[in-house]
């Protein structure tokens, strides 16, 4: 039995009578780089929000790690889930470094908040002692911090002069590597990106691609990414789930999905692109 | 025009000085409060649809005459600072909330769901997220609120409040164009002062570097400590001032006779007992205002007429001699608490007058003279006299009086507009200064309408126990201004445009009341 990361059990989403996924099974290995193609309106992105409970389904379970995440504490779930949304969605009162440390900041908020809550339960002796540890703990965070930024700058390819600058001093480019690194660094085990690339031309989105790639294969996090864009999916993707109507048309890797493709609608999808990707595994 | 604004301001600077200070602590409270409130329901209402009715409410209020508003508030809040706060609080609560509100809801709502799915607790995304990105347009609401209060303040005094106002009505009611035009002045330089600053405080809160220096400010605790510690103590220094010297609080209503006999008791009490004395005068409620003030306690005392107190001030029918002084006074004791001392002397009665020219004219001696004529005449007054017991219906009913027409005017445009031919019969105070050098000639009340009204003081009883030094000093006036004495005071103020507690203290030093300085 393989590893599986996520695991879709019988889930069901209607909006009023319009039924956006009937049923939906999958199960989504640890460590894979899973692409989801569909038209616009397939439920995709109804799919992806079911993950970090953005959505919520009417009937049906899903699992993360084993766990149904209907019974986990929503918060903590979402902190530890990478999210990168179309058109980036950086904060524009926030500088680049801000932006970056926003989900680590607020971890560290709520360590602090319960760490004085239980501070107050103590008596003044134990509670100095404790104060103490608090300021250790800040100052080595702090520290800590400052070294992770620099971390996730250098791993989306930014130049740490950038960190003081604010989302709109930015190119587009340079908006989506630092929305890549915002996701990534509370170090979340499964990253979630919702069509990331959508709004840059096709020589940044090429570079990105190539970025978020060698990304993976760096930290082995398990990353679902949602596309409109066939060539996007099979040059990313180890495995593609193709979606139609809130149905799974096939489950595959690129090479079985253009090769063997399941349905006329699979078909129809990679009909136009064949041929480039086909010159392009060639190139490999 | 500029020589005489520029010796007005050299010669008063105390004056206007205390005047802006005043201007200022009530503008900026009300300012303060509006921001803190108006944040508050802005939030509320944005985060809660169903309390979008809150929205509909200010705008409604908004709505509502500011001059209507001081009014509405006079039962609940009383007359002064207190009422014209609240006024002007609710006032700046619109711009305030609808602000808030439209800041918050044109945020992208992809970035809130980037902050949602990120794992931002509600809280969280509000005040990380959604009241920084709201804060330009939130800005832009405390500036135009704010020099909206600054302005709106200069109608406070209509309702007792200090402030430059104060000036400006002060100016009008005595005739005196150089002290309106200087209150307007002042006024302006300190909207225009505050906005300019504000205006620098929005660069710095608007998105970039020195924002972030603005905001590591705030979080800068010792010196917000510091701030709220020398805040906090200048607040205590002004209330252990207070109540550490007993302050008499003196009211005088809006005409030039009332300010100099407000300045004549405040300088007495000042120079005679130990008392702090906090003098309001030229509140344009009148009669009724006042009254509601010393029912508070927020007043002690003013000076008032022994006819209006009949008419006006215990509703009681039929009229007034100065034989009845004994009941009248047992009737404010037993119904209101209240007393009079003696009298100061002299009589401000009311009288009807017309132009000399006009008189000669229809060959007018006495008001039943008129009855025949009457017809193709315009009578003038005051909108109280109109309103008032003694007033004018029951005049032209004793008299047999119908008026071609009847106009509507403040007592300082009364002289202007009978000069102009807009009027031809007026009522006027036999002590008034402009009668003096006017051409206009008193027709003999021969029906003996009108009451008797002695100038007098009405005290609060309750504030004769609390300040028993205060019965002896008052008792000095007792019979010193006569009726030529006050037309006189008058005459200087609204004529030779002499200041009143200038003119109150010449007159005090004159009869030996205090020593000169």
């Amino acid at each position: 039995m393989s590893d599986n990361i996520i695991e879709f059990h019988n889930v069901k989403k209607s909006y009023g009578d319009h039924v956006i996924i009937p049923n939906l099974n999958v199960n989504i290995e640890r460590g894979d780089f899973l692409t989801i193609i569909g038209s616009s309106g397939c439920g995709k992105t109804t799919m992806l929000k079911m993950i970090n409970r953005l959505i919520n389904p009417d009937e049906g379970e899903i699992l993360i790690d084993g766990k149904d995440v209907s019974e986990l504490d929503v918060i903590k779930l979402r902190r530890s889930i990478g999210y990168s949304i179309q058109g980036t969605m950086l904060f524009p009162h926030l500088t680049v470094r801000e932006n970056i440390s926003y989900v680590p900041d607020l971890i560290a908020e709520d360590d602090k908040k319960a760490f004085k809550y239980e501070s107050t339960q103590d008596n003044k002796l134990k509670k100095i002692k404790k104060d103490k540890e608090l300021k250790a703990k800040e100052k080595s965070r702090d520290a800590t911090k400052e070294q992770e930024i620099n971390k996730w700058l250098d791993i989306v390819g930014l130049d740490y002069s950038l960190l003081e600058r604010f989302p709109h001093e930015l190119s587009g480019g340079q908006k989506q590597r630092v929305g890549i690194a915002r996701a990534l660094s509370a170090s979340p085990k499964i990253l979630l990106m919702d069509e990331p690339f959508g709004a840059v031309d096709e020589i940044t989105r090429g570079q990105l691609q190539q970025e978020i790639k060698k990304i993976h294969e760096k930290t082995n996090i398990t990353i679902i990414f949602i596309t409109h864009d066939i060539g996007e999916a099979l040059y990313l993707g180890k495995h593609v789930i193709v979606m139609d109507e809130g149905e799974i048309n096939q489950y595959g890797e690129p090479a079985e999905i253009l090769n063997n493709p399941a349905t006329p609608f699979v078909e129809k999808l990679c009909e136009r692109t064949k041929d480039i990707i086909e010159g392009k595994n060639n190139s490999y | 025009m500029i020589g005489d604004l520029f010796n007005l301001f050299m010669s008063q600077s105390h004056f206007f000085l205390n005047l802006v200070i005043e201007h200022l602590e009530i503008s900026l409270i009300s300012v303060l409060l509006a921001i803190i409130v108006g944040l508050g329901l802005g939030i509320t209402v944005s985060e809660y649809p169903r309390n979008k009715w809150i929205l509909t409410l200010v705008n409604i209020i908004y709505t509502i005459p500011s001059i209507a508003l001081f009014g509405f508030l006079i039962p609940i809040a009383g007359v002064g600072d207190t009422n014209a706060i609240i006024a002007l609080t609710i006032y700046g609560l619109l711009p305030m909330v609808r602000n808030t509100y439209t800041g918050i809801k044109t945020i992208d709502p992809g970035i809130i769901e980037a902050a949602r799915g990120m794992g931002s607790t509600d809280r969280q995304i509000l005040f990380k997220i959604k009241v920084p990105l709201a804060l330009p347009h939130i800005m832009s609401a405390i500036r135009n609120m704010t020099v909206m209060t600054v302005a709106l303040t200069g109608i406070a005094s209509f309702i007792g409040a200090g402030g430059l106002g104060v000036a400006i009505y002060r100016g009008i009611t005595t005739n005196n164009i150089t002290l309106v035009v200087a209150g307007s002045i002042l006024i302006s330089i300190l909207a225009l002062g505050i906005d300019f600053i504000l205006a620098g405080v929005e660069k710095i809160t608007a998105f970039g570097p020195s924002r972030k220096k603005f905001f590591s400010i705030l979080k800068n605790k010792k010196l917000i400590a510091a701030v709220l510690i020398v805040i906090l103590s200048a607040g205590a220094y002004v209330a252990y001032d207070n109540s550490t010297h007993k302050t008499i609080h003196i009211a005088s209503k809006a005409y030039t006779e009332q300010y100099v006999l407000g300045h004549i008791l405040e300088e007495l009490i000042q120079d005679q007992t130990d008392y702090h004395v906090d003098l309001t005068s030229g509140i344009s409620g009148g009669t009724s205002t006042i009254q509601g003030g010393l029912a508070q306690g927020e007043f002690d005392m003013y000076p008032e007429y022994t006819g209006v107190a009949w008419m006006t001030v215990l509703s009681n029918s039929g009229l007034y001699d100065e034989s009845m002084f004994n009941q009248l006074n047992n009737q404010l004791k037993s119904e209101l608490s209240e007393t009079m001392l003696t009298p100061y002397g002299f009589e401000n009665t009311y009288a009807i007058a017309v132009p000399k020219a006009v008189a000669e004219k229809y060959n007018l001696k006495t008001i039943s003279d008129l009855r025949a004529v009457a017809g193709q005449l315009t009578f003038g007054a005051e909108s109280d006299y109109f309103s008032r017991a003694d007033g004018f219906e029951n005049l032209t009913n004793t008299y047999g009086l119908k008026f071609k027409d009847t106009m509507d005017l403040d007592v300082s445009l009364k002289y202007d507009a009978v000069e102009q031919g807009k009027i031809d019969v007026v009522e006027v105070y036999t002590t008034d200064g402009r009668l003096y050098g006017s051409d206009l000639v008193i027709l003999d009340d021969d029906l003996n309408f009108f009451p008797s009204y002695y100038g007098v003081t009405i005290i609060r009883e309750e504030s004769l126990k609390e300040y028993p030094d205060l019965l002896p000093v008052l008792n000095k006036l007792n019979g010193k201004i006569t009726t030529e004495d006050m037309m006189r005071m008058n005459y200087e103020v609204d004529v030779e445009k002499k200041d009143p507690k200038d003119v109150a203290h010449e007159f005090l030093v004159q009869k030996g009341l205090i020593s000169g300085r």
